[in-house]
Protein backbone atom coordinates (compact mmCIF):
# COMPACT_ATOMS: atom_id res chain seq x y z
CA UNK A 1 0.00 0.00 0.00
CA UNK A 2 2.68 2.19 -0.89
CA UNK A 3 2.21 4.38 -3.97
CA UNK A 4 -1.51 5.80 -4.79
CA UNK A 5 -1.71 3.99 -8.26
CA UNK A 6 -4.04 4.71 -10.70
CA UNK A 7 -6.48 2.59 -12.16
CA UNK A 8 -6.84 2.04 -15.66
CA UNK A 9 -8.46 4.09 -17.96
CA UNK A 10 -11.55 3.74 -18.78
CA UNK A 11 -12.43 1.35 -22.06
CA UNK A 12 -16.21 1.20 -22.85
CA UNK A 13 -15.73 -1.25 -25.73
CA UNK A 14 -12.67 -3.48 -24.55
CA UNK A 15 -13.45 -6.34 -21.97
CA UNK A 16 -10.43 -6.51 -19.05
CA UNK A 17 -8.77 -9.74 -19.10
CA UNK A 18 -8.35 -9.65 -15.70
CA UNK A 19 -11.62 -9.11 -14.56
CA UNK A 20 -12.72 -12.09 -16.67
CA UNK A 21 -10.71 -14.15 -15.08
CA UNK A 22 -11.80 -13.52 -11.51
CA UNK A 23 -15.30 -13.26 -12.43
CA UNK A 24 -15.18 -17.19 -13.90
CA UNK A 25 -13.20 -18.06 -10.70
CA UNK A 26 -16.00 -15.99 -8.45
CA UNK A 27 -18.69 -17.81 -10.67
CA UNK A 28 -17.28 -21.35 -10.16
CA UNK A 29 -16.67 -20.31 -6.16
CA UNK A 30 -20.02 -19.29 -5.62
CA UNK A 31 -21.29 -22.61 -7.75
CA UNK A 32 -19.57 -24.77 -5.72
CA UNK A 33 -21.20 -23.54 -2.87
CA UNK A 34 -24.64 -24.83 -3.90
CA UNK A 35 -23.60 -27.54 -6.05
CA UNK A 36 -20.49 -30.56 -4.96
CA UNK A 37 -20.16 -32.41 -7.94
CA UNK A 38 -22.57 -35.41 -6.87
CA UNK A 39 -25.54 -33.12 -6.29
CA UNK A 40 -24.97 -31.50 -9.89
CA UNK A 41 -25.22 -35.38 -11.02
CA UNK A 42 -28.09 -36.36 -8.98
CA UNK A 43 -29.74 -33.43 -9.37
CA UNK A 44 -29.22 -30.52 -12.29
CA UNK A 45 -27.77 -33.61 -14.72
CA UNK A 46 -30.46 -35.91 -13.93
CA UNK A 47 -33.06 -33.43 -14.51
CA UNK A 48 -32.12 -31.99 -17.88
CA UNK A 49 -31.07 -35.81 -19.02
CA UNK A 50 -35.09 -36.61 -18.35
CA UNK A 51 -35.74 -33.48 -20.39
CA UNK A 52 -34.07 -34.04 -23.18
CA UNK A 53 -35.42 -37.87 -23.23
CA UNK A 54 -38.84 -36.84 -22.88
CA UNK A 55 -38.37 -34.61 -26.25
CA UNK A 56 -36.57 -37.88 -27.69
CA UNK A 57 -39.09 -40.13 -27.23
CA UNK A 58 -41.95 -38.21 -28.67
CA UNK A 59 -40.02 -39.59 -31.43
CA UNK A 60 -40.35 -42.91 -30.39
CA UNK A 61 -43.89 -42.26 -30.43
CA UNK A 62 -43.73 -40.97 -34.16
CA UNK A 63 -41.75 -44.05 -35.08
CA UNK A 64 -39.02 -41.98 -36.57
CA UNK A 65 -35.51 -42.75 -35.70
CA UNK A 66 -34.50 -39.62 -37.47
CA UNK A 67 -37.39 -37.86 -35.16
CA UNK A 68 -35.82 -39.05 -32.38
CA UNK A 69 -32.49 -37.62 -33.74
CA UNK A 70 -33.64 -34.78 -34.34
CA UNK A 71 -35.31 -33.69 -31.37
CA UNK A 72 -32.79 -34.93 -29.14
CA UNK A 73 -29.64 -33.64 -30.64
CA UNK A 74 -32.15 -30.29 -31.20
CA UNK A 75 -32.74 -30.51 -27.29
CA UNK A 76 -29.38 -31.19 -25.61
CA UNK A 77 -27.65 -28.53 -27.62
CA UNK A 78 -30.46 -26.25 -25.92
CA UNK A 79 -29.19 -26.73 -22.64
CA UNK A 80 -26.20 -24.73 -22.88
CA UNK A 81 -28.33 -21.84 -23.57
CA UNK A 82 -30.70 -22.51 -21.12
CA UNK A 83 -27.90 -22.49 -18.53
CA UNK A 84 -26.25 -19.78 -19.76
CA UNK A 85 -29.27 -17.65 -19.75
CA UNK A 86 -29.04 -17.86 -16.12
CA UNK A 87 -27.17 -15.06 -16.22
CA UNK A 88 -30.37 -13.36 -15.81
CA UNK A 89 -30.80 -14.21 -12.24
CA UNK A 90 -27.25 -13.09 -11.59
CA UNK A 91 -27.72 -10.13 -12.59
CA UNK A 92 -30.79 -9.88 -10.68
CA UNK A 93 -28.87 -11.14 -7.51
CA UNK A 94 -25.93 -8.65 -7.91
CA UNK A 95 -28.80 -5.75 -7.22
CA UNK A 96 -30.18 -7.80 -4.24
CA UNK A 97 -26.86 -8.41 -2.30
CA UNK A 98 -25.74 -4.49 -2.80
CA UNK A 99 -22.88 -5.40 -5.94
CA UNK A 100 -24.28 -4.17 -8.79
CA UNK A 101 -23.86 0.00 -7.60
CA UNK A 102 -20.40 -1.10 -6.41
CA UNK A 103 -19.82 -2.79 -10.18
CA UNK A 104 -21.45 -0.11 -12.21
CA UNK A 105 -19.62 2.58 -10.16
CA UNK A 106 -16.10 0.62 -10.22
CA UNK A 107 -13.22 1.96 -13.03
CA UNK A 108 -14.12 -0.83 -15.77
CA UNK A 109 -16.22 -0.69 -18.65
CA UNK A 110 -19.79 -1.91 -18.95
CA UNK A 111 -18.53 -4.77 -21.73
CA UNK A 112 -16.23 -5.80 -18.63
CA UNK A 113 -18.98 -6.12 -15.97
CA UNK A 114 -21.36 -7.17 -18.43
CA UNK A 115 -18.95 -10.81 -19.85
CA UNK A 116 -18.03 -11.31 -16.49
CA UNK A 117 -21.26 -11.77 -14.71
CA UNK A 118 -22.14 -15.86 -15.03
CA UNK A 119 -19.57 -16.67 -17.45
CA UNK A 120 -19.56 -19.91 -15.28
CA UNK A 121 -22.77 -20.85 -16.51
CA UNK A 122 -21.27 -21.25 -19.98
CA UNK A 123 -18.87 -23.43 -19.05
CA UNK A 124 -21.61 -26.05 -16.84
CA UNK A 125 -24.08 -25.99 -19.99
CA UNK A 126 -21.07 -27.03 -22.55
CA UNK A 127 -20.65 -29.78 -19.85
CA UNK A 128 -24.51 -30.47 -19.59
CA UNK A 129 -25.23 -30.22 -23.24
CA UNK A 130 -21.93 -32.67 -24.09
CA UNK A 131 -22.59 -35.33 -21.82
CA UNK A 132 -26.25 -35.12 -22.37
CA UNK A 133 -26.00 -35.39 -26.18
CA UNK A 134 -23.64 -38.11 -26.11
CA UNK A 135 -25.18 -40.26 -23.44
CA UNK A 136 -28.82 -40.02 -24.85
CA UNK A 137 -27.29 -40.86 -28.74
CA UNK A 138 -25.92 -43.91 -27.01
CA UNK A 139 -29.14 -44.94 -25.04
CA UNK A 140 -31.34 -44.43 -28.11
CA UNK A 141 -29.14 -46.48 -30.36
CA UNK A 142 -28.34 -43.39 -32.64
CA UNK A 143 -25.12 -43.50 -34.34
CA UNK A 144 -22.04 -41.43 -33.06
CA UNK A 145 -18.64 -40.79 -33.69
CA UNK A 146 -15.80 -39.35 -31.33
CA UNK A 147 -14.72 -36.72 -33.79
CA UNK A 148 -17.93 -36.05 -34.78
CA UNK A 149 -18.76 -34.86 -31.04
CA UNK A 150 -15.20 -33.48 -30.21
CA UNK A 151 -16.26 -31.27 -33.31
CA UNK A 152 -19.47 -29.99 -31.63
CA UNK A 153 -17.48 -29.19 -28.49
CA UNK A 154 -16.24 -25.62 -29.62
CA UNK A 155 -19.81 -24.98 -31.45
CA UNK A 156 -21.43 -25.72 -27.89
CA UNK A 157 -18.97 -23.21 -26.83
CA UNK A 158 -20.10 -20.76 -29.03
CA UNK A 159 -23.25 -21.16 -28.65
CA UNK A 160 -22.79 -20.67 -24.89
CA UNK A 161 -21.53 -17.60 -25.35
CA UNK A 162 -23.96 -16.16 -27.63
CA UNK A 163 -26.61 -17.37 -25.33
CA UNK A 164 -24.88 -15.36 -22.20
CA UNK A 165 -24.83 -12.23 -24.27
CA UNK A 166 -28.15 -12.48 -24.98
CA UNK A 167 -28.99 -13.25 -21.59
CA UNK A 168 -26.51 -10.65 -20.64
CA UNK A 169 -29.18 -7.90 -22.40
CA UNK A 170 -32.34 -9.86 -21.14
CA UNK A 171 -30.82 -9.06 -17.91
CA UNK A 172 -29.67 -5.32 -18.14
CA UNK A 173 -33.52 -5.11 -18.83
CA UNK A 174 -34.13 -6.25 -15.19
CA UNK A 175 -31.61 -4.10 -13.51
CA UNK A 176 -34.34 -1.43 -14.38
CA UNK A 177 -37.27 -3.59 -14.24
CA UNK A 178 -36.12 -6.03 -11.10
CA UNK A 179 -38.78 -8.37 -9.63
CA UNK A 180 -39.64 -9.60 -13.37
CA UNK A 181 -36.14 -11.66 -13.80
CA UNK A 182 -38.27 -15.04 -14.11
CA UNK A 183 -40.46 -13.88 -16.64
CA UNK A 184 -38.04 -12.42 -18.36
CA UNK A 185 -35.63 -15.41 -17.99
CA UNK A 186 -38.44 -17.98 -19.41
CA UNK A 187 -39.85 -15.71 -22.21
CA UNK A 188 -36.35 -14.93 -23.21
CA UNK A 189 -35.43 -18.67 -22.94
CA UNK A 190 -38.68 -19.66 -24.86
CA UNK A 191 -37.71 -17.41 -27.80
CA UNK A 192 -34.93 -19.91 -28.92
CA UNK A 193 -36.00 -22.79 -27.81
CA UNK A 194 -39.69 -22.29 -30.26
CA UNK A 195 -37.59 -20.56 -32.94
CA UNK A 196 -34.10 -21.71 -33.41
CA UNK A 197 -34.65 -25.25 -34.63
CA UNK A 198 -34.51 -27.27 -31.72
CA UNK A 199 -37.92 -29.47 -31.90
CA UNK A 200 -39.34 -28.00 -35.66
CA UNK A 201 -36.79 -26.75 -38.70
CA UNK A 202 -36.48 -23.28 -38.66
CA UNK A 203 -38.24 -23.30 -42.14
CA UNK A 204 -41.51 -24.47 -40.12
CA UNK A 205 -41.93 -20.97 -39.07
CA UNK A 206 -43.69 -18.54 -41.90
CA UNK A 207 -40.67 -16.21 -42.95
CA UNK A 208 -40.97 -13.58 -40.54
CA UNK A 209 -40.26 -15.83 -37.71
CA UNK A 210 -38.19 -17.91 -39.37
CA UNK A 211 -36.27 -14.60 -40.11
CA UNK A 212 -36.43 -13.80 -36.61
CA UNK A 213 -35.21 -16.83 -35.55
CA UNK A 214 -31.78 -15.23 -37.26
CA UNK A 215 -30.81 -13.23 -34.73
CA UNK A 216 -31.53 -15.95 -31.85
CA UNK A 217 -29.21 -18.07 -29.92
CA UNK A 218 -28.90 -21.51 -30.67
CA UNK A 219 -30.13 -20.90 -34.34
CA UNK A 220 -26.76 -21.22 -36.04
CA UNK A 221 -25.12 -23.14 -33.93
CA UNK A 222 -27.40 -25.85 -33.76
CA UNK A 223 -27.66 -26.10 -37.57
CA UNK A 224 -23.82 -26.52 -37.80
CA UNK A 225 -23.92 -29.18 -35.12
CA UNK A 226 -26.53 -31.27 -36.93
CA UNK A 227 -23.83 -31.16 -39.88
CA UNK A 228 -21.29 -32.02 -38.48
CA UNK A 229 -23.28 -35.38 -36.57
CA UNK A 230 -24.69 -36.12 -40.02
CA UNK A 231 -21.15 -36.08 -41.31
CA UNK A 232 -21.83 -33.16 -43.82
CA UNK A 233 -18.75 -30.86 -45.35
CA UNK A 234 -16.87 -29.48 -43.10
CA UNK A 235 -17.17 -26.37 -44.76
CA UNK A 236 -20.67 -26.41 -44.77
CA UNK A 237 -20.42 -26.63 -40.77
CA UNK A 238 -18.28 -23.76 -40.48
CA UNK A 239 -20.11 -21.51 -42.06
CA UNK A 240 -23.10 -21.65 -40.10
CA UNK A 241 -21.07 -22.10 -36.81
CA UNK A 242 -19.37 -18.35 -37.92
CA UNK A 243 -23.04 -16.73 -38.07
CA UNK A 244 -23.28 -17.52 -34.23
CA UNK A 245 -20.55 -15.50 -32.40
CA UNK A 246 -22.04 -12.78 -35.36
CA UNK A 247 -25.28 -13.16 -33.58
CA UNK A 248 -23.54 -12.69 -30.12
CA UNK A 249 -21.79 -9.90 -30.86
CA UNK A 250 -24.88 -8.49 -32.03
CA UNK A 251 -26.34 -9.01 -28.22
CA UNK A 252 -23.21 -7.79 -26.63
CA UNK A 253 -23.42 -4.81 -28.14
CA UNK A 254 -27.16 -4.10 -27.55
CA UNK A 255 -26.27 -5.74 -23.80
CA UNK A 256 -23.94 -2.76 -23.23
CA UNK A 257 -25.54 -0.03 -24.66
CA UNK A 258 -28.55 -1.55 -22.56
CA UNK A 259 -26.93 -1.91 -19.18
CA UNK A 260 -25.09 1.66 -19.45
CA UNK A 261 -28.55 2.99 -20.14
CA UNK A 262 -30.48 1.25 -17.22
CA UNK A 263 -27.13 2.24 -15.15
CA UNK A 264 -27.73 5.68 -15.59
CA UNK A 265 -31.34 5.60 -15.36
CA UNK A 266 -31.11 4.22 -12.45
CA UNK A 267 -28.43 6.85 -11.10
CA UNK A 268 -30.89 9.29 -11.91
CA UNK A 269 -33.84 7.89 -10.76
CA UNK A 270 -32.14 6.66 -6.92
CA UNK A 271 -33.07 2.90 -7.34
CA UNK A 272 -29.76 1.82 -8.28
CA UNK A 273 -28.87 0.36 -4.83
CA UNK A 274 -32.44 -0.98 -4.47
CA UNK A 275 -34.47 -4.31 -5.26
CA UNK B 1 -8.71 24.08 -10.32
CA UNK B 2 -9.39 23.66 -6.05
CA UNK B 3 -7.00 21.85 -3.57
CA UNK B 4 -10.40 20.48 -1.69
CA UNK B 5 -10.36 16.93 -1.82
CA UNK B 6 -14.35 16.96 -2.05
CA UNK B 7 -16.16 20.85 -3.08
CA UNK B 8 -19.73 20.47 -2.90
CA UNK B 9 -21.93 23.64 -4.10
CA UNK B 10 -25.77 24.25 -3.80
CA UNK B 11 -26.15 20.71 -4.37
CA UNK B 12 -29.82 19.21 -4.12
CA UNK B 13 -31.30 15.51 -4.81
CA UNK B 14 -34.80 14.95 -4.89
CA UNK B 15 -35.54 11.47 -5.11
CA UNK B 16 -38.94 11.61 -7.73
CA UNK B 17 -42.58 10.02 -6.84
CA UNK B 18 -42.69 6.39 -8.31
CA UNK B 19 -44.75 3.53 -7.72
CA UNK B 20 -43.92 2.60 -3.79
CA UNK B 21 -42.93 6.49 -3.28
CA UNK B 22 -46.11 8.12 -4.04
CA UNK B 23 -44.39 11.82 -3.27
CA UNK B 24 -40.79 13.03 -4.50
CA UNK B 25 -38.52 13.25 -1.23
CA UNK B 26 -35.64 16.28 -1.46
CA UNK B 27 -33.08 14.40 0.63
CA UNK B 28 -30.67 17.26 -0.26
CA UNK B 29 -31.81 20.99 -0.80
CA UNK B 30 -28.36 23.04 -1.49
CA UNK B 31 -25.42 21.82 0.74
CA UNK B 32 -22.21 23.41 0.17
CA UNK B 33 -19.13 21.36 1.35
CA UNK B 34 -15.43 21.74 1.92
CA UNK B 35 -13.09 18.70 2.73
CA UNK B 36 -9.49 19.44 3.78
CA UNK B 37 -7.42 17.22 2.19
CA UNK B 38 -5.41 15.05 4.61
CA UNK B 39 -7.75 14.72 7.23
CA UNK B 40 -11.24 12.70 8.49
CA UNK B 41 -14.19 14.82 7.89
CA UNK B 42 -17.55 13.77 9.87
CA UNK B 43 -21.17 13.82 8.30
CA UNK B 44 -23.57 13.74 11.05
CA UNK B 45 -26.85 14.64 11.32
CA UNK B 46 -30.18 12.30 12.27
CA UNK B 47 -31.69 9.37 10.65
CA UNK B 48 -33.05 10.57 6.99
CA UNK B 49 -30.72 13.82 7.12
CA UNK B 50 -29.31 13.17 3.70
CA UNK B 51 -25.83 11.64 4.81
CA UNK B 52 -26.08 8.75 2.11
CA UNK B 53 -27.96 10.24 -0.31
CA UNK B 54 -24.68 12.71 -0.06
CA UNK B 55 -22.18 10.37 -0.01
CA UNK B 56 -23.69 8.36 -3.04
CA UNK B 57 -23.96 11.21 -5.31
CA UNK B 58 -20.20 12.12 -4.23
CA UNK B 59 -18.99 8.38 -4.91
CA UNK B 60 -21.25 8.73 -8.48
CA UNK B 61 -23.29 6.23 -7.44
CA UNK B 62 -26.50 8.82 -8.02
CA UNK B 63 -26.68 12.22 -9.92
CA UNK B 64 -27.61 15.16 -8.33
CA UNK B 65 -30.71 17.09 -9.23
CA UNK B 66 -28.88 20.60 -8.94
CA UNK B 67 -25.86 21.92 -7.74
CA UNK B 68 -22.19 20.52 -7.91
CA UNK B 69 -19.56 18.58 -6.46
CA UNK B 70 -16.27 17.82 -7.43
CA UNK B 71 -14.09 15.01 -5.82
CA UNK B 72 -10.27 15.78 -5.92
CA UNK B 73 -11.21 18.64 -8.17
CA UNK B 74 -12.96 16.46 -10.30
CA UNK B 75 -16.35 16.73 -11.55
CA UNK B 76 -19.23 14.13 -10.11
CA UNK B 77 -21.04 14.08 -13.29
CA UNK B 78 -18.69 15.44 -16.41
CA UNK B 79 -15.94 13.48 -14.67
CA UNK B 80 -17.28 10.40 -13.06
CA UNK B 81 -14.60 8.11 -14.85
CA UNK B 82 -11.87 10.53 -13.35
CA UNK B 83 -13.22 10.28 -9.72
CA UNK B 84 -14.22 6.42 -10.07
CA UNK B 85 -10.53 5.44 -10.48
CA UNK B 86 -9.66 7.67 -7.07
CA UNK B 87 -12.05 6.60 -4.47
CA UNK B 88 -13.16 4.38 -2.34
CA UNK B 89 -16.70 3.53 -0.91
CA UNK B 90 -17.52 1.66 2.31
CA UNK B 91 -21.54 1.73 2.44
CA UNK B 92 -22.13 -0.09 6.14
CA UNK B 93 -24.11 -2.39 5.66
CA UNK B 94 -24.84 -6.42 4.99
CA UNK B 95 -24.60 -5.67 1.30
CA UNK B 96 -21.98 -5.11 -0.96
CA UNK B 97 -20.10 -8.57 -0.67
CA UNK B 98 -20.76 -11.98 -2.17
CA UNK B 99 -21.77 -13.69 0.96
CA UNK B 100 -20.97 -17.35 -0.20
CA UNK B 101 -17.71 -17.17 -1.23
CA UNK B 102 -14.39 -16.19 1.13
CA UNK B 103 -13.20 -12.81 1.65
CA UNK B 104 -10.19 -13.41 -0.01
CA UNK B 105 -12.07 -14.51 -3.11
CA UNK B 106 -13.72 -11.19 -2.82
CA UNK B 107 -11.09 -9.41 -2.65
CA UNK B 108 -9.50 -10.86 -5.63
CA UNK B 109 -12.48 -9.88 -7.85
CA UNK B 110 -12.41 -6.40 -6.48
CA UNK B 111 -8.81 -6.09 -6.57
CA UNK B 112 -9.40 -7.00 -10.61
CA UNK B 113 -11.77 -4.57 -11.59
CA UNK B 114 -9.30 -1.50 -9.97
CA UNK B 115 -7.10 -3.15 -12.34
CA UNK B 116 -5.02 -5.39 -10.47
CA UNK B 117 -4.50 -8.76 -11.71
CA UNK B 118 -2.88 -11.82 -11.70
CA UNK B 119 0.56 -11.42 -8.69
CA UNK B 120 -0.15 -7.73 -8.37
CA UNK B 121 -3.48 -8.72 -7.73
CA UNK B 122 -2.91 -10.96 -5.11
CA UNK B 123 -0.07 -9.15 -3.66
CA UNK B 124 -2.60 -6.37 -2.59
CA UNK B 125 -5.07 -8.85 -1.52
CA UNK B 126 -3.02 -10.54 1.24
CA UNK B 127 -1.67 -7.09 2.03
CA UNK B 128 -5.07 -5.81 2.88
CA UNK B 129 -6.27 -8.93 4.22
CA UNK B 130 -3.09 -8.94 6.69
CA UNK B 131 -3.85 -5.12 7.60
CA UNK B 132 -7.53 -5.77 8.51
CA UNK B 133 -6.82 -8.52 10.60
CA UNK B 134 -8.09 -11.16 8.84
CA UNK B 135 -5.68 -13.28 8.28
CA UNK B 136 -6.85 -16.76 9.82
CA UNK B 137 -10.00 -16.05 8.23
CA UNK B 138 -9.44 -15.23 4.76
CA UNK B 139 -10.82 -18.89 3.26
CA UNK B 140 -14.01 -18.05 5.63
CA UNK B 141 -17.02 -16.85 3.74
CA UNK B 142 -17.92 -13.90 4.42
CA UNK B 143 -21.39 -14.99 5.26
CA UNK B 144 -19.69 -16.94 8.64
CA UNK B 145 -17.78 -14.24 9.66
CA UNK B 146 -19.50 -12.08 12.43
CA UNK B 147 -20.70 -7.93 11.81
CA UNK B 148 -17.15 -6.30 13.02
CA UNK B 149 -15.19 -8.76 10.73
CA UNK B 150 -17.45 -8.41 7.76
CA UNK B 151 -17.36 -4.53 8.49
CA UNK B 152 -13.46 -4.89 8.10
CA UNK B 153 -13.28 -6.80 4.66
CA UNK B 154 -15.67 -3.76 3.59
CA UNK B 155 -12.85 -1.39 4.48
CA UNK B 156 -10.44 -3.99 2.77
CA UNK B 157 -12.53 -3.88 -0.57
CA UNK B 158 -12.97 -0.11 -0.07
CA UNK B 159 -9.21 0.39 0.07
CA UNK B 160 -8.71 -2.26 -2.86
CA UNK B 161 -7.82 0.35 -5.56
CA UNK B 162 -5.38 2.30 -3.37
CA UNK B 163 -7.96 5.39 -3.10
CA UNK B 164 -7.15 8.74 -2.24
CA UNK B 165 -10.06 9.89 -1.11
CA UNK B 166 -12.23 7.18 0.74
CA UNK B 167 -16.28 7.49 1.71
CA UNK B 168 -17.18 5.86 4.60
CA UNK B 169 -20.79 5.46 5.16
CA UNK B 170 -21.41 4.42 9.16
CA UNK B 171 -18.34 2.11 9.24
CA UNK B 172 -18.77 1.62 12.65
CA UNK B 173 -22.23 0.90 13.03
CA UNK B 174 -23.36 -2.33 15.05
CA UNK B 175 -18.88 -2.69 15.94
CA UNK B 176 -18.70 -4.53 19.91
CA UNK B 177 -16.47 -1.25 21.60
CA UNK B 178 -12.77 -2.98 20.99
CA UNK B 179 -13.98 -3.72 17.20
CA UNK B 180 -14.94 -0.16 17.12
CA UNK B 181 -11.59 1.28 18.88
CA UNK B 182 -9.68 -0.96 16.39
CA UNK B 183 -11.47 0.46 13.50
CA UNK B 184 -10.54 3.89 14.45
CA UNK B 185 -7.15 2.73 15.44
CA UNK B 186 -6.82 1.48 11.24
CA UNK B 187 -8.67 4.48 10.47
CA UNK B 188 -5.84 6.86 11.89
CA UNK B 189 -2.74 4.20 10.19
CA UNK B 190 -4.66 5.33 6.94
CA UNK B 191 -4.96 8.97 7.24
CA UNK B 192 -0.90 8.89 7.99
CA UNK B 193 -0.77 7.33 4.47
CA UNK B 194 -2.32 10.43 3.24
CA UNK B 195 -5.88 9.59 2.21
CA UNK B 196 -8.60 11.96 3.36
CA UNK B 197 -12.15 10.62 4.84
CA UNK B 198 -15.60 11.36 4.76
CA UNK B 199 -17.34 9.28 7.49
CA UNK B 200 -20.71 9.37 8.26
CA UNK B 201 -21.54 8.51 11.70
CA UNK B 202 -23.97 8.24 14.38
CA UNK B 203 -21.51 8.25 17.27
CA UNK B 204 -20.37 11.29 18.49
CA UNK B 205 -17.89 11.15 20.74
CA UNK B 206 -16.21 8.64 17.52
CA UNK B 207 -16.22 12.41 15.41
CA UNK B 208 -14.82 14.06 18.30
CA UNK B 209 -12.00 11.83 18.00
CA UNK B 210 -11.58 10.77 14.77
CA UNK B 211 -12.48 14.20 12.77
CA UNK B 212 -10.75 17.29 12.72
CA UNK B 213 -14.05 18.82 11.18
CA UNK B 214 -17.43 18.13 11.21
CA UNK B 215 -20.66 18.68 9.37
CA UNK B 216 -24.12 18.64 10.46
CA UNK B 217 -26.75 18.76 8.15
CA UNK B 218 -30.52 17.77 9.01
CA UNK B 219 -33.36 17.27 6.63
CA UNK B 220 -31.35 18.16 3.94
CA UNK B 221 -29.63 21.10 4.74
CA UNK B 222 -26.46 22.29 6.13
CA UNK B 223 -26.28 23.45 9.68
CA UNK B 224 -22.75 23.60 10.60
CA UNK B 225 -19.32 23.02 9.56
CA UNK B 226 -16.55 23.08 12.45
CA UNK B 227 -13.43 22.43 13.38
CA UNK B 228 -13.74 19.87 16.32
CA UNK B 229 -11.42 21.46 18.81
CA UNK B 230 -13.62 24.86 18.28
CA UNK B 231 -16.78 23.15 18.06
CA UNK B 232 -18.12 24.42 21.93
CA UNK B 233 -17.08 27.77 20.73
CA UNK B 234 -20.03 27.58 17.77
CA UNK B 235 -22.71 27.31 19.83
CA UNK B 236 -24.55 30.51 20.56
CA UNK B 237 -25.16 29.00 23.93
CA UNK B 238 -23.88 30.30 27.23
CA UNK B 239 -20.88 29.04 29.29
CA UNK B 240 -21.57 26.37 32.04
CA UNK B 241 -20.23 25.75 35.11
CA UNK B 242 -19.90 22.19 37.55
CA UNK B 243 -20.11 22.63 41.10
CA UNK B 244 -20.78 20.16 44.04
CA UNK B 245 -23.34 21.53 46.57
CA UNK B 246 -24.40 19.88 49.70
CA UNK B 247 -27.67 21.79 50.29
CA UNK B 248 -30.57 23.58 48.45
CA UNK B 249 -29.65 26.89 49.70
CA UNK B 250 -27.06 27.70 46.96
CA UNK B 251 -29.16 26.40 44.22
CA UNK B 252 -31.96 28.39 45.01
CA UNK B 253 -29.32 31.60 45.94
CA UNK B 254 -28.00 30.66 42.48
CA UNK B 255 -31.66 30.60 40.53
CA UNK B 256 -32.53 33.84 42.30
CA UNK B 257 -29.75 35.79 40.46
CA UNK B 258 -30.49 35.92 37.35
CA UNK B 259 -27.14 35.02 36.32
CA UNK B 260 -28.17 31.25 35.00
CA UNK B 261 -30.88 30.12 32.98
CA UNK B 262 -30.68 27.19 34.94
CA UNK B 263 -29.24 24.68 37.09
CA UNK B 264 -29.93 21.00 36.58
CA UNK B 265 -28.26 18.09 39.14
CA UNK B 266 -25.68 15.90 36.36
CA UNK B 267 -25.47 12.52 37.13
CA UNK B 268 -23.34 12.09 40.29
CA UNK B 269 -25.54 12.73 43.21
CA UNK B 270 -24.74 16.52 44.81
CA UNK B 271 -23.19 17.62 41.48
CA UNK B 272 -24.47 20.22 39.55
CA UNK B 273 -24.14 22.27 36.45
CA UNK B 274 -25.28 26.19 36.27
CA UNK B 275 -25.66 27.44 32.67
CA UNK B 276 -24.77 31.16 33.04
CA UNK B 277 -26.90 33.80 30.51
CA UNK B 278 -23.83 34.60 29.12
CA UNK B 279 -19.67 35.26 29.54
CA UNK B 280 -19.94 37.94 31.71
CA UNK B 281 -22.11 37.11 34.01
CA UNK B 282 -20.21 33.40 34.16
CA UNK B 283 -17.61 35.11 35.56
CA UNK B 284 -19.99 36.42 38.31
CA UNK B 285 -21.73 32.74 39.30
CA UNK B 286 -18.25 31.72 40.06
CA UNK B 287 -17.71 34.85 42.81
CA UNK B 288 -21.44 34.00 44.02
CA UNK B 289 -20.57 30.21 44.40
CA UNK B 290 -16.96 31.14 45.71
CA UNK B 291 -18.35 33.16 48.24
CA UNK B 292 -20.17 29.99 49.55
CA UNK B 293 -16.98 28.25 49.78
CA UNK B 294 -17.53 26.14 47.13
CA UNK B 295 -14.42 25.28 45.03
CA UNK B 296 -14.84 21.78 43.59
CA UNK B 297 -16.20 23.82 40.63
CA UNK B 298 -14.91 23.17 36.50
CA UNK B 299 -15.91 25.36 33.46
CA UNK B 300 -16.14 23.51 30.33
CA UNK B 301 -17.41 24.73 27.08
CA UNK B 302 -20.24 22.37 25.32
CA UNK B 303 -19.50 19.41 24.05
CA UNK B 304 -19.96 18.17 20.54
CA UNK B 305 -22.58 15.89 21.60
CA UNK B 306 -24.11 19.07 23.10
CA UNK B 307 -23.76 21.58 20.43
CA UNK B 308 -25.25 18.20 17.98
CA UNK B 309 -28.17 17.90 20.37
CA UNK B 310 -29.00 21.90 20.34
CA UNK B 311 -28.59 22.31 16.71
CA UNK B 312 -30.55 19.14 15.71
CA UNK B 313 -33.46 19.61 18.39
CA UNK B 314 -34.32 16.82 20.79
CA UNK B 315 -36.90 15.06 18.28
CA UNK B 316 -36.20 11.71 19.69
CA UNK B 317 -37.45 9.19 16.88
CA UNK B 318 -39.53 11.92 14.92
CA UNK B 319 -37.78 12.57 11.45
N1 LIG C 1 -33.62 5.59 -3.18
C1 LIG C 1 -34.44 6.43 -2.56
N2 LIG C 1 -35.66 6.70 -3.05
C2 LIG C 1 -36.49 7.56 -2.45
N3 LIG C 1 -36.18 8.23 -1.32
C3 LIG C 1 -34.99 8.01 -0.76
C4 LIG C 1 -34.05 7.09 -1.35
N4 LIG C 1 -32.94 7.08 -0.57
C5 LIG C 1 -33.17 7.93 0.44
N5 LIG C 1 -34.38 8.50 0.33
C6 LIG C 1 -34.96 9.52 1.24
O1 LIG C 1 -34.07 10.62 1.31
C7 LIG C 1 -33.96 11.10 2.64
C8 LIG C 1 -32.51 11.06 3.08
O2 LIG C 1 -32.09 9.72 3.19
P1 LIG C 1 -30.60 9.30 3.49
O3 LIG C 1 -30.52 7.83 3.37
O4 LIG C 1 -29.69 10.11 2.66
O5 LIG C 1 -30.45 9.73 5.03
P2 LIG C 1 -29.28 9.43 6.07
O6 LIG C 1 -28.84 10.74 6.60
O7 LIG C 1 -28.24 8.57 5.46
O8 LIG C 1 -30.05 8.64 7.20
P3 LIG C 1 -29.56 7.46 8.18
O9 LIG C 1 -28.81 8.12 9.29
O10 LIG C 1 -30.83 6.87 8.67
O11 LIG C 1 -28.74 6.52 7.38
C9 LIG C 1 -34.88 10.22 3.46
O12 LIG C 1 -36.10 10.91 3.63
C10 LIG C 1 -35.07 8.99 2.64
O13 LIG C 1 -36.34 8.41 2.85
MG1 LIG D 1 -27.52 6.65 5.85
Amino acid sequence: MSGMNQAPTHRFWLPNRGVLVQSIALGIAEFRTFYTLRAWLAGWFVRVLAQVAFFASIGLLLHSKDQVRYLLVGNAVALVCLEATVVVLTMAAERFQGTLELLATSPVGPVTVLLGRGLNWVLTGVVSSALTLTLLLLVFGQTLSVPGLLGCLPVLLLIGLTSHFYGSALGAITLRFPRVEWMVLNVGFMMPMTLSGVNVPVSFWPTPLAALAQVFPVTHGLAAIRTILSGGSMSHALGQAALEPMVGMGWLVIGALLYRRMVESSRRRGSLGLF
Amino acid sequence: MTDLAVEVRGLRRVYQARRGAPEARTALDGIDLDVVPGQIHGLLGPNGAGKTTLVKILSTVLLPTEGTARVLGYDVVEHRQDVRTRIGTVFGSERGLYARVSVRRNLLFWASLYGLSGRVGRHRTEQLIERVGLAERADDRVEELSKGMVQRVHLARGLIGDPRMVFLDEPTTGLDPVAALDFRALLGELLAEGRTFLLTTHDLDEAAALCAEVTVIDRGTLLMTSNVRDVGRRLAAPDRVDFDAEDNMVLEKLRGSGLVNGVSELDKPGRYRAEATSKESLTSVIRLLADEGITSLSTSPPTLEEVYLQLVGDRGMAV
